[in-house]
């Protein structure tokens, strides 16, 4: 839960445009949140496989085509649906088609090494690169979408060699969900100064949420650690 | 004005004479802690009254020792790790890099090092980092055990392995559990039994009922060994069995190993591998009621805390046993 407060210089002066700033700014910080507490629940609940098909001599190692392609053999052979639909080939210079996909939620600081995965097909290069695709989607490796997030999960010095260990959870349809504890996920809160303060001087605007993030099938999910080049 | 920042919280316990965490999910700026039972009896150079803020360095605070003969307050710093800590485990970074000297080819095996500050036995998770052999351990959590200060600590519920000393390397501690539970494990040893027990590395809280799914790779045509098991969900139908070396961190479950191949770590030369584990994976509820457990004991716990651990002793704010301690925090306007 977070919340803000505002004085009554705040009402009497300009509130709608403080109060709409602080909504987006309460807005992200739920969002992250929930983000930040489905990544842990995931780190410490779900299957672990270390890339091994890189070449940094680190344990686990770089991510590597070969890694991304013996999860994807293990979560078909587990019966995990794809989550993401293919895109048909287009007319289109630069574009490729894109495959039915799996899921792989990540760090931001993975980029540079997708980037050089044989096969990447930037986001900017699928055939419907505007309509189709999430903003925090970076690309994908064959039936792997990535999405990349500053707050993606790291397990600092966690590596053979002591380096940080990036976790890449690659996932199917179903594989996690989330439970709303007290039947509503969140809530966006307003109280007037009439209702927050015995002298009507101050007001609060916040967000709470009651939910959990829950693995319903560790089968449909893997914890692929990696480590940079 | 009327102001909605500022708050405060109190509360008091009669002290076990452990170290005391105060749950403080909002924060706070400051902290005042009162040794009741100091306060009531005649001065004896123990601590009466503790003072802690936001910003303080780690582990210390103010102290007002209850001086004898004359009762007066006297005020000095806390010393280095017997006071406050902020602590808050959803984030968890090693420690600082400590330098290791070599692992023997004892059962358990051994870390040599001359330095040992800040370890407990039984309790302090510790990972290996970037040793010249035993490089199947590295990036691997273990529970240590027996400490000789500034000479060794054992890794204690791993599996002899070859003589990695001497050889240099480097260990951290690391200083929380993962804080949602049940957290996977890895798996150091395996009995071929008809209801096999399984070793694991870090001190598990597993309890009779939950189900978990193995994770035996093959590495090589030896290690992991047991991959007749990969994939395998199975019920914990007891904990803390002894295992094959009379180590109690285990979990019995009802998978008959007997014929199966001999499980083994990897040796250090091993080619890159993921780890044996277990994988949390549902309840049998059947087995949880036959043992009078909880049968929702597989559920997501967040066992997320924010709050200031208080260090015990007698010039510590936990106090010793039976000590009764009273403490008000709070948050406040900060400039």
């Amino acid at each position: 839960m977070q919340f803000v407060a505002c004085n009554q210089q705040v009402e009497l002066t300009n509130s709608d445009p403080v109060l709409n700033s602080f909504a987006d700014l309460l807005g992200l910080s739920l969002k992250m949140t929930e983000d930040q507490l489905c990544r842990d629940a995931m780190n410490a609940t779900s299957t672990v496989v270390n890339a091994t098909g890189g070449n940094n001599g680190d344990l686990p190692t770089n991510i590597a085509l070969s890694d991304i392609d013996d999860i994807t053999s293990t979560l078909l052979n587990n019966d995990a649906w794809m989550i993401l639909e293919g895109q048909e080939g287009m007319d289109k210079f630069g574009t490729g088609p894109l495959r039915d996909a799996y899921l792989g939620l990540g760090n931001a600081k993975l980029s540079k090494d997708l980037n050089n995965l044989n096969g990447f097909l930037p986001k900017w290069n699928y055939p419907h690169a505007i309509q189709g695709t999430m903003p925090s989607e970076w690309g994908a490796v064959n039936n792997v979408r990535f999405l990349l997030s500053s707050v993606g999960s790291v397990d600092p010095l966690a590596s053979r060699l002591g380096n940080d260990v990036y976790n890449l959870f690659i996932m199917g349809l179903e594989a996690m969900a989330i439970v709303e504890m007290d039947n509503y996920s969140s809530r966006f809160l307003y109280r007037p100064p009439v209702y927050s303060d015995a002298l009507f001087q101050n007001y609060t605007l916040g967000t709470v949420f009651a939910q959990v993030p829950r693995i319903l099938n560790d089968l449909w999910l893997a914890k692929v650690r990696v480590t940079l080049r | 004005m009327s102001v909605v920042f500022s708050g405060s919280w109190s509360g008091s316990f009669v002290s076990t004479g452990a170290s005391q965490l105060l749950l403080l999910p909002s924060g706070a700026d400051y902290c005042h802690v009162y040794n009741e039972t100091v306060m009531d009896a005649a001065g004896a150079g123990t601590g009466a009254e503790f003072y802690w803020r936001k910003g303080m360095t780690q582990g210390r605070g103010y102290v007002y020792n209850k001086t004898a003969v004359t009762d007066a307050l006297a005020v000095q710093q806390i010393a280095a790790n017997l006071g406050f800590f902020w602590q808050n485990n959803t984030i968890n970074t090693p420690g600082a890099a400590v330098a290791l000297t070599g692992i023997t080819n004892g059962n358990p095996p051994v870390v040599q090092t001359g330095t040992t500050a800040g370890l407990v036995a039984l309790s302090s998770i510790v990972r290996i980092y970037a040793t010249v052999g035993a490089q199947q351990l590295g990036g691997m959590d273990f529970t240590i055990d027996t400490i000789i200060p500034n000479t060794s600590f054992e890794l204690a519920y791993a599996p002899a392995i070859v003589n990695a000393s001497p050889g240099a390397g480097t260990y951290r501690i690391i200083p929380f559990n993962p804080y949602f539970y049940p957290s996977t494990r890895y798996i150091t040893k395996i009995t071929q039994a008809a209801q096999a027990v399984v070793t694991l590395s870090v001190t598990h809280s597993y309890i009779v009922g939950q189900k978990v799914t193995f994770k035996i790779p093959t590495v090589t045509a030896a290690a992991f060994g047991m991959t007749q098991l990969n994939g395998i969900t199975a019920t914990i139908i007891r904990t803390n069995d002894a295992d094959a070396d009379g180590l109690f961190n285990t979990i019995t479950v009802d998978v008959d190993t007997t014929g199966y191949t001999a499980f083994a770590l990897p040796l250090t030369n091993a080619p890159a591998f993921s780890y044996a584990m277990v994988v949390p994976a549902g309840e049998d509820t059947a087995t949880a009621l036959n043992a009078g457990l909880n049968i929702y004991s597989d559920a997501t716990l967040n066992m997320g805390t924010i709050g200031l651990l208080l260090m015990a002793g007698t010039t510590g704010p936990a106090g010793v046993a039976t000590n009764v301690i009273s403490w008000v925090a709070g948050k406040s306007f900060n400039e």
